[in-house]
């Protein structure tokens, strides 16, 4: 791997988790508040989490193995969020609410 | 049982950690004999008796440990059980000096001093200190940095004199030697093979 | 108060005074990089990286061991079996800690015998402290183990929590013994000490302060048993889970077979996901309560403590243990960026809240919050992000000049270690640091005053 392709790749990877993150905290928020600007931006943190995969699969030396699991968890990242909040949103159904 | 049972994942989390254990120890005993001394990646600690070299495998794409002919070390062809004590001496002064404190071994360590992983076939010790030192071996340079690094200062950081004895200075260098020789999965790439 | 109680709180003061001391010196590591001849030949590099590593650890065991004598009474309604052990052993252990630091001062290193590995220093990262000190940590762990395996049988009663913490006891014991061997192949030592580094502090503590956490949600937010006990054990699920195999990130480059790679690798890069899940569920949280709780700082700080597991651990993990980037980023100020910022968030954080909760339940007052917390809050996290952006920048120029490009032999790393880039991390790691420092000042004078400039009896601001 070469200086520049080790610290893009790196990079890549960094931004897809952390575009990631912004997703799902976005989502969760915009469920809270029922918001769907938050909502939109919280897609929008998704399509970057897309666009990095797709940046690391097709201009990184990254193995074929390295990118497939990329962006296999790219697609879970999409999954996450969603069922997370369901599964709280049941979790606290009645009997089992917050003070 | 549903998912919004506690049970539930109670069995998911005693399951898990079950298989996840016994998978770590089946690897652990196959991992414990490669690299034990004499295993597949860790050579004998007599290792220290031959030529050590580092070279890119095209078949492994990465780079590979070399063992070649004859190289006494100190002048010296130790016995097996002899090089293990020289060997243990040398672990014992690398713990007893704290100097993972400050380097680093197979990249573990401090990160302030060079990494010593394969610091026997570090290109310095005859470019730098054996002109420094003016002595005629690459382990003779090393010894002597060893005991005295403050005479031989070569930038900023500098290593502190360590009150190392020649004794101790030789049972450290046979082990970088022998460190040298293990095969550490390709790290650190292209060693000595480029120029900053 | 149980006298358990009032023995968590000795534990506190002991942690936060452990907190300062790693602070300090972790400024001090900081230094050298920016000042190398400072102190040379009087106290030098290692010993200040000694001391700021075993100190980290010191105090947030010392912070989970008196959460769980804090909780745990409560948790079964009487007084903590064999307390009195529990008493002395924590004046043995401050004891053992003050005389291994005045050892780790004054004398530093002995030469190469068992006598250094018996009473001065064993030179293992992490496990310097000779073994007698070793001995004393397991001794005061099985009193542990004790107190609470004890407390249960006599009540006769047992919680989902105290289930996972009453097994989490027996690899926590059994784990640390890993911290005595002398083994002359590094390959081997390297093994097992990552079991002690990744399985003790990364998979046992976890559980541990997951159980601190199940018991801080209740206390904090109400939240009921069911959910927490339900969460709690996901959270071994996909700690233990991932985290078990997860040690073969450890073992890329240590002379083990290659398969580590593959295995390392794929869990590595499947962690952020669990690591999300959480940051969902403190959004959920703090959204439910709409960030008003009893007990603001608290609550912040266990906030804190899941994004800042996230960022630490998924992000920075994420970037930088794909084997093939590993290769490179590896034993590089970049290790130590992950490492500030994953043990930050998935202990310090949490240590911090419980104090919090203990400050405000031994005074008695229903509400707390303030201004000064914010500050401590706001320094201390703005300063370690800020430490771990510099340290970022440093490492990415050692990886990039050192050795991708430089082939880390000491003159790559001597030239990578001058360049701008790393110079200019370091510098900013140490500004940063510095902030940090005046954040910890500002939490000790928090948690000393906070609750005299409380009012007794004020409500928490209703919900908006």
């Amino acid at each position: 791997m070469t200086p520049a392709a080790l610290l893009y790749s790196a990079g890549l990877m960094g931004c897809l988790a952390l575009a990631g993150g912004g997703y799902g905290g976005l989502y969760t928020w915009s469920r809270m508040r029922l918001n769907a600007g938050l909502r939109y931006t919280a897609f929008v943190c998704y399509g970057l989490v897309l666009l990095f995969a797709v940046l690391i699969a097709a201009s990184t030396p990254l193995a074929p193995v390295w990118k497939t699991l990329v962006v296999a968890s790219a697609l879970i990242y999409a999954l996450v969020p969603p069922l997370t909040w369901r599964f709280l949103v049941k979790m606290h159904e009645p009997g089992e609410q917050h003070p | 049982m549903s998912i919004q049972e506690p049970g539930f994942w109670r069995a998911g989390a005693i399951s898990t950690t079950a298989v996840m254990i016994v998978v770590l120890i089946f690897l652990s005993i196959d991992s414990i004999q490669v690299i034990s001394a004499g295993g597949a990646n860790v050579p004998r600690y007599d290792v220290i008796n031959q030529q050590i070299g580092y070279r890119y495998d095209w078949t492994r794409r990465m780079d590979v440990p070399v063992i070649g002919g004859p190289e006494p070390l100190f002048g010296t062809v130790y016995s097996e059980t002899g090089a293990q004590a020289l060997i243990a001496k040398g672990k014992l002064v690398i713990q007893s000096r704290a100097c993972m404190d400050c380097h680093t071994f197979f990249g573990n360590g401090a990160y302030y001093g060079p990494d010593l992983t394969k610091s026997w076939l570090d290109p310095a010790w005859s470019q730098i200190w054996m002109p420094a030192t003016g002595a005629k071996t690459r382990e003779d340079a090393m010894v002597m940095f060893l005991m005295n690094p403050d005479r031989y200062p070569t930038w900023t950081r500098q290593m502190p004199n360590l009150q190392l004895t020649r004794e101790e200075a030789q049972a450290a260098v046979a082990y970088l030697k022998w460190m040298a020789s293990v095969d550490t999965n390709g790290f650190p790439a292209n060693f000595g093979m480029k120029q900053p | 108060m149980y006298r358990s109680q009032k023995l968590a709180l000795h534990y506190f003061a002991a942690a936060v005074i452990f907190f300062g001391v790693m602070t300090l010196f972790g400024l001090l590591s900081a230094l050298y990089y920016l000042y190398p001849s400072m102190l040379f030949h009087t106290f030098d590099f290692q010993m200040s990286k000694i001391m700021h590593i075993d100190t980290l650890v010191i105090w947030l065991l010392m912070g989970m061991l008196g959460a769980v004598y804090w909780f745990l009474p409560k948790e079964l309604g009487r007084e903590v079996k064999g307390i009195w052990l529990a008493e002395i052993l924590f004046w043995v252990f401050c004891a053992a800690v003050v005389v291994v630091a005045l050892v780790f001062l004054f004398v530093q290193y002995g030469s190469s015998d068992q006598f250094s590995m018996w009473f001065i220093n064993q030179g293992r990262k992490y496990v310097e402290a000779p073994r007698w000190a070793a001995i004393g940590i397991v001794i005061v762990m099985l009193v542990f183990a004790y107190n609470v395996i004890g407390t249960a049988i006599a009540t006769r009663r047992m919680t989902g929590i105290l289930w996972v913490l009453c097994i989490d006891l027996v690899p926590l014991c059994l784990v640390y013994l890993d911290a005595f061997p002398q083994f002359t192949n590094m390959s081997v030592d390297l093994y097992w000490w990552w079991w002690l580094v990744h399985m003790w502090v990364e998979g046992t503590w976890e559980v541990l302060i997951g159980c601190i956490m199940a018991w801080m949600l209740m206390e904090v937010a109400g939240t009921s048993r069911r959910i927490v006990e339900t969460w709690l054990y996901i959270e071994v699920m996909l700690v233990l889970g991932a985290g078990i195999l997860g040690l073969g990130h450890h073992y890329f480059w240590i002379g083990t077979p290659q398969y580590w790679l593959s295995i390392g690798g794929f869990f590595s890069a499947l962690e952020p996901l669990p690591l999300l899940g959480m940051v969902v569920h403190a959004i959920y949280d703090a959204g439910t309560h709409h960030l008003k709780t009893t007990n603001q700082p608290g609550f912040y700080w266990i906030t804190a403590e899941a994004f800042g597991n996230f960022i630490g651990a998924g992000v920075w993990g994420f970037m930088m243990t794909l084997p093939q980037i590993n290769l490179f980023s590896h034993g590089t100020q970049w290790t130590v960026s992950h490492g500030h910022f994953a043990f930050w968030g998935a202990y310090a954080c949490g240590v911090i809240a419980v104090l919090y909760v203990a400050k405000q339940k031994t005074s008695g007052i229903d509400y707390l919050s303030g201004r000064a917390w914010k500050w401590g809050f706001g320094l201390l996290n703005f300063g370690m992000l800020g430490m771990v952006m510099g340290l970022l920048l440093a490492g990415m120029a050692q990886a990039f000049y050192g050795r991708a490009m430089g082939g880390s032999t000491l003159m790559a790393f001597t030239q990578s270690s001058e360049n701008p880039w790393f110079v200019s991390g370091m510098w900013a790691r140490t500004g940063f640091g510095v902030v940090f420092a005046l954040g910890y000042i500002v939490l000790v004078y928090d948690l000393v005053t906070a609750t005299r400039r409380m009012p007794k009896a004020v409500a928490p601001p209703e919900p908006a």
